[in-house]
C-alpha cells in the first residue's frame, strides 16, 4: 500500500510499504477514507518529539471502512468507523477509570521502557506518534491496523459525511476536554491561546459549557476570523499587548480560566521565545512554552489553567512561583478520547457542534509532502488539511476563501 | 548454555521459589510472590532473582546493551504477563513501516 512516512526533520515522503495484517485477536484492519494532518504532526515534522525512526508511518486522525476483523473484534466488515488516536485496552486500572490516554497495556513492553525513564511511568500508546508512545504505524496510508478494536472505534451511522465526524478521532474531544479542564462557571471569561483546530473546538466547547465570554489569541487573520465567527473576542498579539488587553477586558482581574492550545512550539518574537528557539536548535531544550508562560501570568488569582497543548519534556523559565502565589489550578493531559466519543457524536448528529467550518483543504496521499510543507509554512491559508486516499495526485480541493487583512 | 532449575517452594496462590541445580552453567535462584493489592487494584506480582553473570560486571554490561540482561527481560516479561492477563493478548506494535528489514507482523522496537 501507499503510506505517508517520516524520514527526518522536514522530510516527509510517500512510500510503498507492506499492507498491515491482523496480529492479535482483538485487531481490525480498516481501509482509510479520511485522515487529517494534526498540529501535533508539526512537532514530528520539526523534529521536536524524541523517539521517531526513519520510515515511520504518520497519522493519528483516522477514519475508514472495516475490511478485516480478528476473532475477538466486535466490529463488522463494511462498518464506517472513526478511530481515536489513543490506543486503549479498556481493561486496565486507568481505562476502567476512563483515563484512556493513560492506558497501562497498549504501549508494548519493548517501547514502554523508554517512556518510563523519561516520564516516570510508561505512557499510553497512540497511532503514528513516535516510539515513546508505542511505535504503532499511523493512518496516513491506505490501510491501518487497529488494536483493541472492540474498545476504541466509533461506529458511524450511514449517510454522514467523513468531514462531519472525522475529528472525533482527536481534535474535537481534545478541545472539549480542554474546556472541561478549565472548569467553567457561569459568568466566566475564558482566554484561549492558539486558534488552530483544537483552539477553535475549545472555544465552541467553552461557550456550550456556559462561558460568558471567550477571548481568542493568535496572529493569523484567517484563524482569528474563524474564532470571531464562533462568537469569540479576538486579540492579535502582533497588534496588542496581550496581558494588558486581557486585564483591561476583565476589569483588571484577568480571565477566570486560560487554555493553552499552542504547546511546545510557540510563535512570536518575544525574548523568551527567541531564547527557547536557540536552545531547541542546539539540543539544549525541547520546549518553547512562551504561550503557557503568558497564560499563567494572565490568569486571574485562584483561576484555572488548562493545557491541551503538547509538551515533550523539561521546560526552562517556567513561572512556578506565579502559579503557586496566585493559587492556580492546573489540569492537563492527552485526551481520554473514548470517554467523550458517544456524547460528542450525538452532539454532531443533533447539529449542536459545527465540525466542518475549519477544513480548508482536501488532498490525496501522494500530495502529502506538499501538504505538510503548506501546513508548516502557510498557516493562514491552511487551517485544516484532510487527506483522502481516494483523491488522485494533484487533485487538491480548496474549500475556503481567506481573509488577508487583520480580522 | 544450560540451566536446570528445581522448585524449592510452592505456596499455592502466593509464592514460588527455585534454585539452579549443580552443574548448571549459571548459578541462579529466584522467587515470585503474589499479594492482594488494595480492593479493586488487582494483584501485586513481585519477582526477585539472583544470578552470577558470565563475564562478571562486563558480561552483564554487554548483555544489557544487547537487551538480553535478565533485569530488562524480566521487566518486559512482567509487563507482557500483565497485558495477557488483563486484555487476553500481548500488546505488539506490529505494523508496516518503510524500513525494508521489518514485516507487518513483527514487533517494532
Amino acid at each position: 500500500m501507499r503510506a505517508v512516512t517520516w524520514h527526518g526533520r522536514h522530510d516527509v515522503r510517500v512510500d510503498t510499504v507492506p499492507d498491515p495484517e491482523i496480529v492479535n485477536p482483538r485487531d481490525a484492519i480498516i481501509r482509510i477514507t479520511s485522515t487529517a494532518i494534526c498540529g501535533s504532526d508539526l512537532h514530528l515534522y520539526d523534529g521536536y518529539i524524541p523517539g521517531m525512526r526513519a520510515g515511520d508511518i504518520l497519522g493519528h486522525e483516522n477514519m475508514g471502512e472495516v475490511v478485516e476483523v480478528g476473532p475477538k473484534s466486535t466490529l463488522k466488515k463494511g462498518q464506517k468507523v472513526v478511530i481515536p488516536f489513543t490506543i486503549s485496552c479498556g481493561e486496565c486500572f486507568f481505562c476502567q477509570k476512563q483515563q484512556f490516554s493513560a492506558c497501562d497495556n497498549s504501549n508494548p513492553s519493548e517501547t514502554s521502557d523508554a517512556s518510563e525513564v523519561l516520564m516516570g511511568h510508561a505512557m499510553g500508546a497512540a497511532f503514528g506518534y513516535a516510539h515513546l508512545t508505542g511505535g504503532y504505524a499511523g493512518g496516513q496510508a491506505e490501510y491501518l491496523r487497529v488494536p483493541y478494536s472492540d474498545v476504541g472505534p466509533i461506529v458511524i451511522p450511514d449517510g454522514i459525511e467523513d468531514d462531519q465526524v472525522l475529528f472525533l478521532s482527536d481534535i474535537l474531544p481534545t478541545g472539549w476536554m480542554a474546556a472541561e479542564n478549565a472548569m467553567i462557571e457561569p459568568g466566566d471569561t475564558v482566554a484561549v491561546w492558539g486558534c488552530g483546530p483544537v483552539g477553535l473546538f475549545a472555544i465552541q466547547s467553552a461557550f456550550i459549557m456556559g462561558a460568558h465570554r471567550v477571548i481568542a489569541i493568535d496572529h493569523y487573520p484567517t484563524r482569528l476570523e474563524l474564532a470571531k465567527q464562533l462568537g469569540a473576542d479576538i486579540l492579535d498579539y502582533n497588534e496588542v499587548d496581550v496581558r494588558a488587553a486581557l486585564n483591561e477586558m476583565t476589569g483588571g482581574i484577568g480571565p477566570d480560566a486560560v487554555i493553552d492550545c499552542v504547546g511546545m512550539e510557540s510563535h512570536g518574537m518575544a525574548i523568551d521565545n527567541v531564547l527557547d528557539t536557540v536552545k531547541a536548535h542546539t539540543f539544549l531544550g525541547t520546549e518553547r512554552p512562551h504561550a503557557l508562560r503568558q497564560a499563567i501570568l494572565a490568569c486571574r488569582k485562584g483561576g484555572r489553567v488548562s493545557i491541551p497543548g503538547v509538551y515533550g519534556g523539561f521546560a526552562d523559565k517556567f513561572p512556578l512561583g506565579q502559579m503557586m502565589e496566585k493559587g492556580l489550578t492546573v489540569k492537563s493531559g492527552q485526551t481520554h478520547v473514548q470517554k467523550y466519543s458517544k456524547q460528542l457524536l450525538d452532539m454532531i448528529l443533533e447539529g449542536k457542534i459545527n465540525t466542518t467550518f475549519l477544513v480548508s483543504h482536501h488532498a490525496g496521499l501522494e500530495d502529502a509532502p506538499d501538504m505538510y510543507r503548506h501546513w508548516h509554512d502557510d498557516q493562514n491559508e491552511y487551517t485544516k488539511i484532510v487527506l483522502k486516499p481516494g483523491l488522485e495526485k494533484g487533485e487538491v480541493e480548496t474549500l475556503r476563501e481567506f481573509a488577508h487583512e487583520p480580522a | 548454555m544450560k540451566i536446570v532449575s528445581r522448585l524449592v517452594e510452592d505456596v499455592p496462590g502466593s509464592r514460588l521459589a527455585w534454585e539452579s541445580e549443580e552443574g548448571s552453567d549459571i548459578d541462579t535462584a529466584g522467587v515470585i510472590e503474589f499479594e492482594d493489592a488494595p480492593p479493586g487494584r488487582g494483584t501485586y506480582v513481585r519477582f526477585l532473582m539472583s544470578y552470577d553473570p558470565p563475564g562478571g560486571a562486563i558480561g552483564r554490561g554487554i548483555a544489557k546493551l544487547l537487551q538480553r540482561e535478565p533485569t530488562v527481560q524480566a521487566r518486559r516479561d512482567l509487563r507482557r504477563f500483565k497485558q495477557l492477563l488483563e486484555t487476553g493478548e500481548v500488546s505488539v506494535n506490529a505494523s508496516p513501516s518503510a524500513r525494508k528489514s521489518e514485516t507487518p507482523t513483527e514487533a517494532r522496537i
